[in-house]
């Protein structure tokens, strides 16, 4: 079905009916009427759910042949902005009032008319899920870099505000269902969860003060840590670290590793197995985490225990998974960001975190072909962390062994 | 008798001293004619004399310390040269008052500012232990922290991190904050000048220029209504919009 073309200039026209319509009237008369019209106008356009935006996107952006965009408009949609309509919207309802455009500091498009909250989500989605720069961005939707870097900032602003909901440590209830798709998927009982860490690569100016953010691949980079459930939603983020700290030192600045060590969290019950092993509540990690009483690594090539390390990195790779579809589905987190702001950029990286879990919340399913086809962190190696604790050790004995006996 | 006893000491002063023993002596002859003999006394700095004049103790002890300017002339000094110091000190006030600096006109290593460096010695070697670090502001966002959101200086060398709190920390004030202020600000504004123009209507015979001035403000609530349609409702707005028709209309007459 051809789009139909309901372009911008149906809202003008509409003021000169009216104000031709009150050319009998007096003066002062017409004077107020026109006025309020064009407030009404302005309103309605700006408080109502806009789709025009997306029928002019569209048609603009339409798929040519040989190119990746899907014929199919709901399927071109989700290229596009990652999202269906319906999370669209959501999103929308969620940023409203922080994005609803009033004068005199709301943004307006070339025509003079304010921007839509749709209009805005819509071009603030596309920059974070394209990682195009802000000029093409803006070329797609009509408006200027200037305004694609607004509306974008502003969009974060908003979402990191009111979508924390979206991004939480669970409470018992929840836990207690994560805990059993664990066990039900990877027979690790009270595992909670799987730990990674990826880097943001930018480029900053050469200079002293810079050197701080050179990891050891020689990048300028920033860290994110998070922590996943079963379906690769993301329970616990850290990030702003610079890139050259180490894995476990970006551990033990975080706030999940002092309640951790407080006993504040993964503080539940310990499961008491058949075979009278004691298994407390922990998560996965990989290599280069150190081994601690709530946090399993796996074995070294010289102790390994048969079997474990298959099954442990099968549940440490939906932390790797995470990672795969947040850097691919938002594309700004895997382009090397030019000159980034250091105070913005976690910003930016937990606001691409929490639109991963409302896809996930909203029960969006990301396509296999938006994750990235490689590793999230191409380029670095992982580098083994000698940290050992013994109780540490001794629960993931107690695992090797509860893995040994179910076999 | 007491001339007599005075006559006496005098004399055996001028002889100790190798002084004519007559009482009219040319000075000026025996100065130029006998320098040598003359051995004036060594006289030992004498506390109290300094004791006895304050001001001229605090600016000895002021020059001490500090560079006073090629005009400045202590009054209890003659000799110039002995003050002259040769680097200048750090002053170190102290709140006791026990701690007086010797009142010798002689520079010596005043005890104070030495007392005073123990502190200073300290201070030195943390700023050196930190000189060794790198210094890098980060912004940091831990969603297992309750505020999400905060400020860190990061102090590197090599493999050790160190983390500090930043200096003269502020809340992080968003754009977005700023944005809701400068909104608010604007709706005050409006009510400022809304108030304005309603009183205005009050004596609005009172000439032109009151009627150019409630021209004026309505041009620009052309531009505000819509914040105060979108935050108070259509009914307030309609209401709002009544009082400043009609004094447009008044002014129009």
């Amino acid at each position: 079905m051809p789009p139909k073309k309901l372009n911008h200039d149906f809202a003008p026209k509409k003021i000169k009916i009216k104000k031709d319509s009150k050319i009998k009237l007096k003066k002062k008369k017409k004077k107020k009427s026109s006025t309020s019209n064009a407030a009404a106008v302005n309103g309605t356009e700006n408080r109502g759910v806009d789709s025009e935006w997306w029928i002019l996107f569209w048609d603009k952006n339409s798929p040519i042949p040989g190119s990746m965009v899907p014929q199919d408009e709901e399927e071109g949609f989700k290229y596009f902005f990652r999202v269906s309509k319906k999370t669209f919207e959501y999103i929308c309802s969620l940023v409203r009032e922080d994005l609803i455009s009033r004068p005199p500091s709301g943004l307006i498009n070339i025509e003079g008319r304010l921007l839509s909250v749709e209009k805005q989500v819509a071009i603030a989605l596309r920059r974070l899920a394209s990682g195009e720069s802000q000029v093409s961005v803006g070329a797609s939707f009509g408006v200027g870099q200037s305004t694609v870097s607004q509306v974008t900032w502003r969009f974060i602003e908003a979402m990191e505000e009111r979508g924390r909901h979206h991004l939480k440590w669970p409470d018992h209830d929840n836990l207690q269902k994560i805990k059993s798709e664990f066990e039900k998927s990877f027979n690790l009982p009270n595992c909670c969860g799987a730990i990674d860490a990826t880097h943001i690569v930018m480029t900053l100016p050469a200079v002293q003060t810079s050197d701080d953010w050179c990891d050891q691949v020689k990048n300028y980079s920033m860290l994110v840590q998070g922590i996943v459930d079963d379906k690769s939603r993301f329970l616990d983020i850290v990030t702003g670290w610079p890139g050259g700290m180490t894995i476990p030192k970006l551990l033990k600045f975080s706030g999940f590793y002092k309640l951790c060590e407080s006993g504040e969290r993964l503080n539940g019950n310990p499961r008491l197995l058949s075979d009278d092993l004691d298994i407390r509540e922990f998560i996965v990690g990989g290599a280069n985490y150190p081994l601690l009483p709530w946090l399993i690594t796996p074995y070294s090539e010289s102790d390994e225990m048969p079997g474990f390390n298959t099954v442990h990195e099968a549940a440490r790779s939906l932390a790797v998974r995470a990672f795969s579809q947040l850097k691919g589905s938002w594309r700004i987190l895997n382009k090397v960001m030019w000159r980034p702001d250091k105070q913005k950029l976690p910003s930016i990286i937990v606001v691409c975190c929490l639109l991963h879990n409302i896809i996930i919340d909203c029960g969006d399913c990301i396509k296999p072909d938006v994750s990235l086809s490689c590793h999230h962190d191409l380029g670095y190696v992982e580098q083994w962390c000698k940290q050992v604790d013994p109780v540490g050790r001794k629960m993931r004995d107690n695992l090797a062994k509860h893995l040994e006996n179910n076999k | 008798m007491l001339s007599s006893k005075s006559s006496n000491w005098l004399h055996r002063l001028r002889a100790s001293r190798g002084f004519p023993d007559s009482d009219h002596i040319d000075l000026d002859h025996f100065l130029s004619s006998s320098p040598h003999q003359i051995h004036p006394p060594k006289t030992p700095p004498l506390p109290h004399h300094h004791k006895s004049n304050d001001n001229g103790s605090i600016s000895d002890l002021l020059s001490d310390l500090f560079h006073m300017g090629a005009d400045f002339q202590p009054k209890s000094r003659t000799k110039k040269a002995s003050r002259k110091q040769h680097c200048s000190k750090i002053c170190h006030l102290s709140t006791n008052s026990d701690a007086r600096v010797s009142p010798s006109p002689l520079p010596s290593p005043l005890p104070l500012p030495l007392a005073a460096s123990s502190n200073h010695v300290v201070e030195e070697e943390d700023a050196k232990a930190l000189s060794a670090y790198s210094q890098t502001e980060v912004t940091v966002i831990d969603t297992s922290v309750p505020c999400w959101k905060f400020e860190k200086v990061l102090y590197r060398s090599k493999n050790v991190w160190k983390l500090g709190e930043k200096k003269g920390k502020a809340l992080i004030t968003t754009d977005r904050n700023k944005r809701l202020m400068n909104d608010n600000l604007h709706k005050n504004k409006f009510k400022k000048k809304f108030k304005l123009c309603t009183n205005s209507s009050k004596f609005n015979n009172q000439g032109h220029d009151q009627g150019k001035m409630v021209v004026a403000n309505e041009k620009k609530r052309d531009h505000c209504s819509q914040v105060r349609e979108k935050s108070f409702g259509k009914k307030q707005k309609e209401e709002d919009s009544t009082p400043l028709f009609k004094v447009l209309s008044k002014v129009g007459k």
